[in-house]
């Protein structure tokens, strides 16, 4: 029996989402009959989330792109539907043909977050491959990583054969090229690795020494997929997705995406026009989703809504406002609901991390949004901030109470609902936080218990694990020791680690502790500005002094000033300069 | 002008659910550039009128959607849905709907399903025409105030035939399939198996709606 007629016969029966396994959405590629190379393309967790990547949609795209290629999409089945493929022999297999993953090339993996590093080790035995790279014979696919978590290879190295720096549309072509040219001379798998390690972009854990990162010079010409697949159920993010921008000017200190997808780029507006329509028209969205780390940055930002929603029925939206947006109604059609980040309650810590906004800005931006009818008003938070006291994570709830006591004072018809979420600061390589060690699991539930307390009852307070941050924060600066801790974790039964109802700590802290590592001492070590760091081998193209002058910035509470307002040479432009034209 | 499209739900589709149908329809009358009509008020949505939900893995040669549209020819609108409907979602047929055509509420009323047995491999027609007839039928389900209500789903079904083959059982069962009344075809075949003898043990292997019965 074939995988499908099994799937049918067998197992789709059986288990939750049956749609998530079977494929045959609309704008999903053809197999390919004739392609020399074969790409699996995986995304470590369900099917809903990885249909939901936007940079997953533009790889699909670029390698079904590419002459000889076939991609075809891959997503960490649910344990029910595990648990069934085991029991009739499945292995994980392409949505697209229904092939075995032993079948291809390449098996490449998108890594998002840091949590999801075991449903990779998930899915590598449910193919019948190695978890390491040592163990894999000639025959067995070449095992990819890109994404953001691989700007630090260190954790992961002996996982995979290939890690992508940067961003991997650029490295893409010349690397299957290569490939290419490896396959028709007879040279062998050690062959490519060691000629896929000279391109720029390409890590290959045997044989690299370094790495630099490689990123699009020309934005305004990236691939762009007009039609990805369309999910036949209803995805995390159902919706059509223009990448207006890469990157980001401002800078906060704490954020990876705002150093390591530097500089900012944007595309014309004609452009973003163009492909929006076609995006529209081509997947039948009724809406669009205008993407970038800061998309309120891009200066025909209400054009665009403008255009979209005039000429069609479409609701075009922003992934996240800034507070310091100029004029709110251009940009959101209904405020009824809002979403802002202030980050930190206190002006000092605002400061620290270089959010370049006054409490001031906040409050008045909160009341005109009230008094604009907005009923819905959620705030992000962040603590365990580095530096942070406890006045720092009260001043959370004093802002939050302030808002809602101004919304009381004029006598609107509505109420405003206000929700403070506060999530658990991870330091993050490649960032002025990468020296500092996490903040300790007990002193961040503290904090958020002390936060909990203070909030006026009214407020609806949300909150992250600190226990997962604590594991996050480990993987996230780890060194190549942590391999091992990653696999024993794998071993003990972590998958899904991502999702809170199947993440546990004390498989994770075992896990290290076979390892020879103590979780949380490990989360919580700190690097001296001068020390090696594990990641310092990749360059992502920031100076590693610019790092430390921001941090040292951060403790004095010295801002710095955005991109747009002038350059303070981070080290990516060696003009001195970047040019924000569009 | 309003338009009834006939299709079928074949192959892959049978594991899409009703709601992700009519996002599935929403979102292919849009890449088809068929405009529809769409109702008023605060969150509007396009006036479309479906057959009654098919159950999961059941497939359908005869499934229906009214929808208005101010486009003019049905073969152009027919033409340009049928290049925008995913893989397994089939077109019958796509006709304007005269001023005294039946609505689907009046249509509709029972549907004959073929239901394909394994496992009962020494069962006989008459065998289990016999005990078909003799048999009670009850299925237990969960009522309105989550209380169990067992109801006999015989009541809800016409005729209902046999065809015993080497290896399978088919089933051809009338069974009602309109707005307000129907027999869920999967309890039906699992009532099947549990109270015909020769059935025992069998399992369900696929169900498809063959066809409809005109209200009498
Ligand atoms: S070189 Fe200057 S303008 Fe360019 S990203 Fe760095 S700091 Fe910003």
């Amino acid at each position: 029996m074939s995988i499908k007629e099994t799937l049918e016969k067998k197992i789709l029966h059986s288990v939750e989402k049956p749609a998530r396994y079977i494929g045959n959405e609309y704008g999903a590629a053809e197999p390919k009959e004739k392609a020399s190379i074969r790409f699996a393309l995986a995304f470590p967790d369900l099917y809903e989330v990885g249909m939901s990547h936007l940079g997953f949609k533009i790889l699909y795209h670029v390698l079904n792109s590419m002459e000889d290629v076939a991609c075809e999409r891959v997503f960490a089945p649910a344990l029910d539907m595990a648990a069934k493929m085991n029991e009739h022999s499945v292995p994980l297999y392409s949505l697209e043909s229904f092939s075995p993953i032993t079948e291809f090339s390449f098996f490449g993996f998108s890594l998002q977050y840091e949590l999801s590093i075991t449903n990779v080790l998930y899915m590598l035995e449910l193919s019948g491959v190695p978890a390491f790279s040592k163990d894999r014979a000639e025959s067995c696919p070449i095992i990819v990583a890109g994404g953001p978590c691989c700007v630090n290879p260190e954790p992961i190295r002996e996982f995979f054969d290939v890690i992508f720096i940067g961003e991997s549309e650029e490295s893409l072509p010349l690397f299957i090229e290569t490939y290419k040219s490896c396959i028709a001379s007879g040279e062998g798998r050690q062959a490519f690795l060691q000629k896929a390690a000279g391109i720029e972009g390409v890590f290959v854990p045997l044989y690299s020494q370094s790495a630099k990162r490689a990123y699009i010079k020309d934005f305004a010409k990236a691939p762009f997929p007009a039609l990805s697949p369309i999910s036949n159920i209803e995805a995390i993010f159902d919706r059509a997705m223009l990448e207006i921008m890469r990157g980001c000017a401002r800078g906060c200190r704490f954020c990876q995406a705002g150093y390591i997808y530097r500089p900012l780029r944007m595309k014309p507006l004609e452009t973003l026009l163009d492909q929006g329509r076609e995006m529209l028209a081509q997947s039948g969205y009724n809406e669009i989703s205008l993407c970038g780390l800061s998309s309120t940055d891009y200066p025909y930002c209400g054009s665009l809504i403008q255009a979209f929603t005039e000429e069609g029925r479409v609701k075009a939206s922003l992934p996240s406002l800034r507070i310091d947006t100029p004029d709110l109604k251009l940009i959101e059609k209904s405020v009824s609901s809002l979403t802002f980040a202030p980050e930190a309650g206190s002006q000092r810590m605002r400061d620290a991390i270089n959010k370049n906004l006054s409490e001031e800005q906040i409050l008045s931006v909160a009341q005109q949004a009230y008094e604009m009818g907005c009923k819905r008003l959620k705030l992000y938070f962040m603590v365990g901030l580095p530096g942070e006291s406890d006045e720092d994570a009260y001043a959370i709830a004093d802002l939050a109470n302030l808002i809602l006591a101004n919304s009381q004072k004029p006598k609107l018809p509505h109420s405003l609902a206000l929700s403070v979420s506060v999530s658990c600061f991870v330091p993050k390589p490649h960032t002025p936080f990468m020296f500092n060690g996490q903040l300790s699991r007990e002193a961040l539930s503290e904090r958020i218990a002390a936060i909990a307390r203070r909030l006026y009852k009214k407020i609806k307070l949300s909150y992250s694990d600190p226990a997962s941050s604590v594991v996050e924060a480990a993987l996230s600066r780890g060194g190549s020791e942590a391999c091992a801790a990653i696999y024993e974790a794998y071993k003990a039964g972590a998958v899904f680690s991502s999702w809170s109802e199947h993440f546990d700590y004390s498989q994770w802290e075992a896990a290290f502790l076979k390892a020879g590592l103590n979780l949380e001492e490990y989360a919580q070590r700190s690097f001296s500005y001068e020390s090696e760091l594990p990641w310092g081998y990749i360059d992502i193209g920031i100076d590693k002094e610019f790092f430390v002058s921001e941090a040292i910035k951060a403790r004095e509470g010295i801002c710095t000033p955005s991109c747009f307002e002038s350059c303070s040479a981070c080290g990516i432009s060696r003009e001195g300069k970047c040019s924000f034209e569009v | 002008m309003k338009y009834r499209l006939s299709y079928q739900k074949n192959d892959s589709m049978i594991y899409v659910s009703h709601l992700d149908l009519q996002r599935i329809f929403q979102r292919s009358f849009r890449r088809a550039l068929v405009p529809v009509e769409y109702s008023t008020g605060f969150s509007p949505h396009p006036r479309f009128v479906y057959s009654p939900p098919l159950p999961l893995f059941v497939s359908s040669a005869c499934e229906f959607l009214d929808f208005e549209s101010i486009e003019g020819k049905a073969d152009d609108i027919q033409k340009k849905l049928a290049n925008a409907l995913p893989k397994g979602i089939a077109i019958n047929s796509l006709a304007p709907l005269g001023e005294h055509e039946k609505s689907l509420k009046a249509l509709l009323y029972r549907a004959e399903f073929h239901i394909m047995l394994e496992g009962a491999a020494n069962a006989k027609n008459d065998d289990l025409k016999l005990c078909y007839e003799l048999a009670e039928m009850p299925f237990e389900k969960i009522g309105k105030k989550k209380k169990a209500v067992v109801t006999n789903l015989k009541q809800g079904a016409g005729s209902v035939r046999f065809e015993a083959g080497a290896a399978c059982v088919s089933v051809y069962a009338e069974l009602d399939a309109s707005f307000d009344k129907l027999v869920r075809p999967s309890a039906f075949a699992q009532t099947l198996c549990e109270q015909l003898e020769p059935l025992k043990g069998a399992a369900v292997a696929s169900i498809r709606k063959i066809g409809l019965i005109q209200a009498p």
